[in-house]
């Protein structure tokens, strides 16, 4: 009689979580069961129907310059935005989360780049990197700063969609450490400030062991943000120059799209979601126990 | 009892759910589908009707892709061009215009929607992606349309747009939006310069461009010259370079590239010196579109452009302006470059007869004229500059002529089997030149290397 009454109430569980269900089925583990299949085949313009390569196409990619390239490039754009615009994220809701009007308009210009669609904010950076007429060059020729070629140098594009990147995410980090501060009691500070704790003493014994769940869900939103937003690449450099902002997601969709090769897009899918695994499967089971909720 | 009652209840809400997802799913794949299924199910009335009566009440509906590439109101002219047609064959066909982009957008939207089983009717593509449509078999060859004409139909087209666009013996594409690159100059500032013409060789331009240069305090205020650069058309602007220096980048069959040919390596030696060595143009990639923008502001005193800017810089430009064919180094002076009208395969024959009649309207002298005028790119027919306002045009402005006149130098444009990879594969590498990170040979090397492994098979 019990057993048969835990059944049901399972099945009704799972009738619940058939509508989900049926769309990650769909635009989830099949495109993904698909891709694990294609990326077996050699198929592009000359061989539409494919024909199987065995592993050919993860050794051509591990020996293809551009996708070391992509890889690199992806590493450091994860390590160049994910910790400082935590950082900056903590330390702007440290700083307003004491409620004034002033705060409320901060807050607000903060938060303000988030409801911008990211097509939108690339043409406005665009405009400000732009060598000749640009924002900064403007700024740069009155202040006397040396001219930055932002999108037109190796070297400095990927600062340039470092510096776009934060500023568009840290404002919305923000709001989640504004509430992780919320559910810290009041009475903790009360105490510690009648012991006479300074505030640099506070903050790092107090404050930020505290929000250490909220950092790390915003760690782990800002370091899938990383791997997941492209779409200032398309605006700003398709890639360019000579590869030195091509992100991984905008290379499977050159190689798909432009370029045709539906087998090695689909092999750098398989080789992208397996790395994804891999930092979840750390996320839960090493940083998740070290965390004190 | 009770509890099984509530539980039924909480049975059938949950299935209810389920089958609503799964209906709100099945029915948005209706909505993406559904055009193309009445677009299929007319075709077919319209078939069935066609073989009792000739008559057919519905009109022949056309999905006809195309991509904007220059500067100016573009899109606005072949919107109306769509409008004059479809009031002249009002009953008959109906053309529904879609802006897609640039070229490479249209291209990838094209081959997505066909691969989706909703192939566009037609479209304008690069010239040189005749190699990607075919091998995909997505488009339809022309000659069995070109044989209804009269055969000075097909004579009447400039040879060398005709160029290119044969696989096989078969013609799949007809030119529309062509044009070359020509030299746009400051007459002004050239005569101030002491330059008295428009340089013809490297040499010529080596020279006139040190004069024109202008220095103020150390810093550069006005180059001699500018030339887009950078990105994934970067091949474009950098192959009249090798052209003038003697050298086709591909074969006809397109399977084979010449990047590291010696002649190659010294016509990109050479535009890297005109940066760093004889240092009349800035260095580092250069935009497309800011490049008139530049020209039109006076900061530079020569642009190469493509003639498709002509209509535009002419109305905007505050100075008196000369266009004239690109110098050379003894080769021909530029490559071809723009859009063709292809037809695609997998759609009914109705649609193919109208898609023919929309192409043959576009060709036709009036509007290739006009169009002509209004953008810059060159009139695609011989009787185009016979119409009488293309004619008075010319006369008043004769720097309209000079891409026509060029047409006589210019060589084809690199196109290769699956070309978005090779063309790429050399981009790529101009880029690595012109920001420094790579010596030209070495650079070469790595094109050619990666472009014939993306031609392997072919």
């Amino acid at each position: 009689m019990f057993k048969k009454q835990t059944l049901k109430v399972n099945m009704y569980g799972y009738l619940f979580l058939l509508p989900a269900l049926i769309f990650l089925i769909l635009f989830t583990y099949y495109p993904t069961l698909l891709s694990i299949h294609d990326s077996f085949y050699l198929k592009d313009n000359l061989r539409p129907e494919g024909a199987f390569v065995g592993l050919d196409n993860y050794k051509y990619l591990l020996q293809d310059d551009v996708f070391q390239k992509v890889l690199w490039n992806n590493l450091i754009f994860a390590i160049g935005t994910v910790p400082t615009s935590i950082m900056l994220a903590m330390f702007m809701a440290v700083k307003l989360n004491k409620v004034t009007r002033i705060n409320q308009w901060m807050k607000t210009s903060y938060f303000y780049p988030t409801v911008i669609p990211l097509v939108a904010v690339a043409n406005i950076w665009l405009f400000i990197y732009q060598p000749d007429f640009g924002l900064y060059t403007r700024f740069a020729d009155f202040f006397g700063l040396p001219d930055i070629p932002w999108l037109q140098s190796e070297l400095w594009v990927m600062p340039a969609m470092i510096i776009l990147t934060i500023w568009k995410e840290a404002g919305f980090f923000m709001i989640f450490f504004l509430a992780g501060l919320q559910n810290i009691p009041n009475h903790i500070y009360e105490s510690a400030s009648m012991e006479g704790a300074s505030n640099g003493y506070v903050f790092r014994k107090l404050t930020f062991p505290l929000l250490m769940p909220t950092t790390l869900f915003v760690f782990i939103i800002a370091l899938t943000n990383s791997v997941k937003t492209v779409d200032h690449i398309f605006v700003m450099t398709e890639g360019g120059p000579n590869n030195a902002s091509n992100l991984i997601l905008y290379y499977i969709y050159q190689n798909r799209f432009t370029f045709g090769d539906i087998g090695i897009a689909a092999t750098a899918s398989v080789i992208l979601i397996v790395v994804l695994l891999a930092i979840s499967l750390i996320n839960f089971f090493v940083l998740d126990r070290k965390i004190h909720y | 009892m009770k509890t099984n009652n509530k539980s039924l209840f909480a049975l059938v809400f949950v299935l209810l759910l389920t089958l609503f997802t799964i209906t709100a799913c099945g029915s948005s794949e209706d909505a993406s589908s559904s055009e193309d299924e009445t677009k299929s199910e007319e075709a077919n009335k319209e078939t069935e009707e066609a073989s009792e009566e000739v008559s057919s009440d519905k009109p022949v509906e056309l999905e006809f892709y195309y991509p904007v590439s220059v500067g100016g109101a573009i899109a606005e002219k072949v919107e109306s061009y769509v409008e004059q047609f479809n009031q002249q064959n009002e009953g008959k066909i109906v053309v529904n215009p879609v802006f897609a982009g640039s070229y490479a957008d249209t291209l990838t939207k094209a081959k997505t929607a066909t691969e989706a089983g909703n192939s566009p009717d037609l479209g304008i593509f690069l010239q040189t992606d005749i190699f990607d449509l075919t091998d995909l078999d997505y488009v339809e060859p022309v000659d069995e349309f070109i044989a209804q004409e009269d055969e000075s139909f097909i004579d009447d087209f400039y040879p060398a747009l005709l160029d290119g666009s044969e696989i096989g013996g078969k013609r799949y594409s007809l030119p529309f939006q062509r044009s070359t690159q020509v030299l746009y100059y400051n007459k002004e500032v050239l005569k101030e310069a002491g330059v008295e013409k428009a340089p013809e060789t490297w040499d010529e331009l080596v020279e006139a461009g040190q004069k024109l240069v202008k220095e103020e305090n150390g810093e550069v205020t006005r180059w001699g010259l500018q030339v887009p650069m950078g990105g994934p058309m970067g091949y474009w602007n950098i192959q009249p370079f090798a052209l003038q220096n003697g050298v086709e980048l591909a074969n006809p069959e397109g399977t084979e590239v010449a990047f590291n040919d010696a002649k190659t390596i010294e016509a990109v030696q050479f535009f890297y010196d005109l940066a760093h060595e004889h240092k009349i143009m800035p260095e580092g990639p250069q935009g497309w579109g800011d490049i008139p923008t530049n020209f039109l502001a006076g900061n530079t005193a020569m642009m190469v452009h493509s003639t498709g800017s002509l209509t535009n810089v002419k109305e905007k430009a505050e100075f008196d302006f000369g266009v004239s064919m690109l110098p050379t180094n003894g080769g021909d002076r530029t490559n071809l470059g723009g859009g063709n009208l292809y037809i695609f395969k997998d759609i009914p024959q109705e649609n193919k007869d109208a898609a023919w009649e929309f192409i043959k309207f576009l060709t036709s002298p009036e509007i290739a004229a006009d169009w002509s005028m209004a953008s810059g790119y060159i009139g695609v027919t011989k009787s185009a500059y016979e119409t009488p306002e293309l004619k008075a045009y010319v006369e008043e402005f004769p720097e309209a002529a000079v891409a026509r006149d060029q047409l006589e130098e210019a060589g084809a444009e690199l196109a290769t089997h699956n070309n978005g990879k090779v063309t790429r594969a050399f981009s790529d590498e101009i880029d690595a030149v012109i920001t420094g990170s790579k010596s030209v040979e070495d650079a070469m090397n790595d094109a050619q290397e990666n472009a014939e492994r993306a031609l392997k098979g072919f």
